[in-house]
């Protein structure tokens, strides 16, 4: 038992040691949060309008402007001769362009160029425009409209960048840490004879598993700990589920990457071919398994195929219970936790058929 | 001969890897307190007999018995009292010499003495060093000290001297002449004929995984003479190595 304390402890203390494992599991992870959560993806789906006006019509175009930012900061507003908000129209810079010109009567003119790539949005704007503009009409006349229509704006569970991102980075350095540490470890170890080493002094090998087990699942709970914590501190991001649940469905979690760690190291004989099989799948499933985005941009197959990944149980699993506060009542949350346990079991009987203590064995 | 005094027997060891015999059916007894020199050619087997001795390669037939346990049967018991330096090895990357030597201790359930230990092969300045910063002499000594961190009975060392230089090969050889003053037996392979001459009790020379003989170094000597060798050479009172030492001192460098 001292045995494994005392080498639990010393895996910690490597690892720590090892700048390129601390930057990979911990800094990393932080800094894809970081650059992620400070992008704004609403501001760049940001719509131009483009207006064109003369001294005579610029009154209007103000109020229609006003009556625009109310509704949130999605539209920006760019001016110039119609020349050039045509020729950025054309280049699809541009959502909608209004020409609005008054004449020697005062009749006021308007004509509306829509962007045919996103005519939908393009027509719900024109709609606010004309609206706005009859209102004034209306004001103009002293005329009370006939029709009274009231909105209010209803809070939902909004889903931020931040709030999606967390939980999936989450899960992408759970597996990081668990595949390369694992790998990393018994691959080179064995290569490098310490193995052989090691078990020339009566240490058992159980003892070495369990500590290596051991101390990759404390250094991921503490690196889960840190992730949340600071995210929390920069982003605010909100917990709604158990805390409980969340540990629960990381240390599973965790536990199914090392096993996978394992059951690479039983299958490559060397650094480098642990190397050739470890990128793909950490490349593979960091973009298709929900981690950055939704998988629901990725092509149908693709989608069917992709939702059996360990990883997107896990970062499904973890974001389910963390921002819409689901628990093992909920079928996707069971679904996250018996996909990643079928999958520990694959990887435990893979990693028992393959693994090899010897380098020639 | 009294067989109680016979720490090891080996009895028809044979290993084969896929398509040849690494080992062939060899037969030696290592006496208590001696130092025994396992010589031979690359390939020729010497590798694989001493981890077949020391529990650490499976043994296809034969028989090993040391200090009265068979390894086969109960190799961890026999690891307690053994200490094992490998030919090539490797340690911990991000520990330094004195967490190394403290967790190898633990593994024996010892407390360790690492700065008594590093002292005996002058690395004691090395501490706090990481395996990495230490010089390929650095490293082999290490690997002995590692394999003291028991107090052992019985110690394999392989190839201790291949790589060093001079005056490295000196302080090791001084080193494990005191090994044997501590009333340890250990079994040493080496391709330096003057390193076994100078250490070995008693030697077995291997090729293609058969011991082509065994006895002491100046049995052999006599043996060769016997069928009318001769040196072509006129021996000289001293050697280059002996130019070397005269003009560099036999002081350790690194």
């Amino acid at each position: 038992m001292k045995k494994l304390m005392k080498l639990t402890i010393s895996v910690i203390k490597m690892h720590f040691r090892d700048k390129g494992a601390v930057i990979w599991t911990l800094l990393f992870p932080f800094i894809i949060i970081l650059i992620f959560g400070l992008l704004d993806f609403n501001n760049a789906e940001s719509a131009k309008i483009g207006f064109v006006y003369n001294e005579k019509s610029k009154e209007y175009v103000t109020s229609i402007k006003e009556v625009l930012s109310q509704i949130g900061n999605r539209y920006k507003f760019e001016e110039g001769n119609l020349d050039e908000e045509k020729k950025a129209l054309a280049e699809d810079d541009r959502l909608l362009v209004m020409d609005i010109s008054v004449n020697e009567e005062n009749k006021v003119n308007i004509k509306a160029y829509l962007n045919k790539s996103n005519e939908l949005s393009a027509q719900s704007t024109l709609l606010i425009i004309q609206k706005t503009l009859s209102d004034f009409e209306l004001q103009l006349n002293r005329i009370e409209p006939l029709f009274n229509v009231e909105s209010e704006v209803v809070n939902v569970n909004e889903l931020r960048n931040i709030d999606y991102l967390v939980p999936g980075v989450v899960a992408m350095s759970l597996m990081q840490s668990g595949l390369f540490g694992v790998v990393g470890t018994i691959v080179t170890y064995r290569e490098k004879g310490i193995l052989k080493r090691l078990f020339a002094t009566p240490l058992p090998k159980s003892t070495f598993l369990i500590s290596q087990i051991l101390s990759r699942l404390l250094i991921s709970i503490l690196q889960v700990i840190i992730l949340l914590v600071s995210s929390y501190i920069v982003f605010k991001i909100n917990i709604v589920g158990s805390l409980f649940l969340v540990a629960l469905t990381a240390t599973l979690g965790s536990i199914t990457f090392l096993a996978l760690g394992f059951t690479v190291s039983g299958i490559a004989k060397t650094t480098e071919s642990a190397r050739a099989i470890m990128m793909p799948i950490n490349m593979l499933m960091m973009f298709t398994s929900g981690v950055y985005f939704s998988r629901d941009v990725l092509p149908n197959w693709l989608y069917d195929i992709t939702q059996f990944t360990p990883l997107t149980y896990l970062s499904d699993g973890l974001r389910d219970v963390m921002t819409k506060g689901y628990n093992l009542t909920d079928i996707t949350v069971r679904t996250a936790i018996i996909g990643l346990s079928v999958w520990l079991v694959v990887f435990i009987i893979i990693s028992i058929k393959t693994f090899k203590w010897e380098k020639n064995a | 001969m009294n067989k109680s005094k016979n720490i090891i027997q080996v009895k028809n060891l044979s290993k084969t890897y896929s398509n040849y015999k690494a080992v062939n059916n060899i037969s030696f007894n290592v006496k208590k307190n001696e130092i025994f020199g396992i010589l031979g050619p690359n390939g020729a087997g010497k590798t694989t007999t001493i981890e077949m001795i020391e529990g650490l390669r499976e043994i296809d037939s034969g028989d090993v018995t040391i200090n009265n346990i068979d390894i086969d049967k109960n190799p961890s018991k026999a690891k307690e009292f053994l200490g094992i330096q490998l030919q090539s090895s490797d340690y911990f990357d991000n520990l330094n010499l004195t967490e190394i030597l403290e967790l190898f201790g633990e593994f024996y359930n010892k407390k360790v003495d690492s700065q008594e230990l590093l002292e005996k092969i002058q690395l004691s300045s090395k501490s706090k060093s990481l395996v990495r910063e230490l010089s390929g002499g650095q490293q082999q000594r290490l690997s002995i000290t590692l394999a003291l961190v028991n107090d052992p009975k019985i110690m394999f060392l392989d190839e201790p001297t291949t790589g060093l230089d001079p005056q490295a090969r000196r302080l090791m050889w001084n080193f494990i002449n005191d090994l044997r003053e501590e009333k340890r037996t250990i079994i040493l392979t080496t391709h330096y004929m003057e390193e076994a001459e100078f250490l070995c009790d008693r030697v077995a020379i291997m090729d293609k995984g058969s011991v082509l003989t065994i006895d002491t170094p100046n049995n052999l000597i006599k043996k060769l003479l016997k069928k009318g060798f001769k040196k072509k050479v006129k021996i000289q009172k001293a050697n280059l190595e002996d130019v070397f030492l005269d003009l560099t001192g036999k002081k350790l460098r690194d």
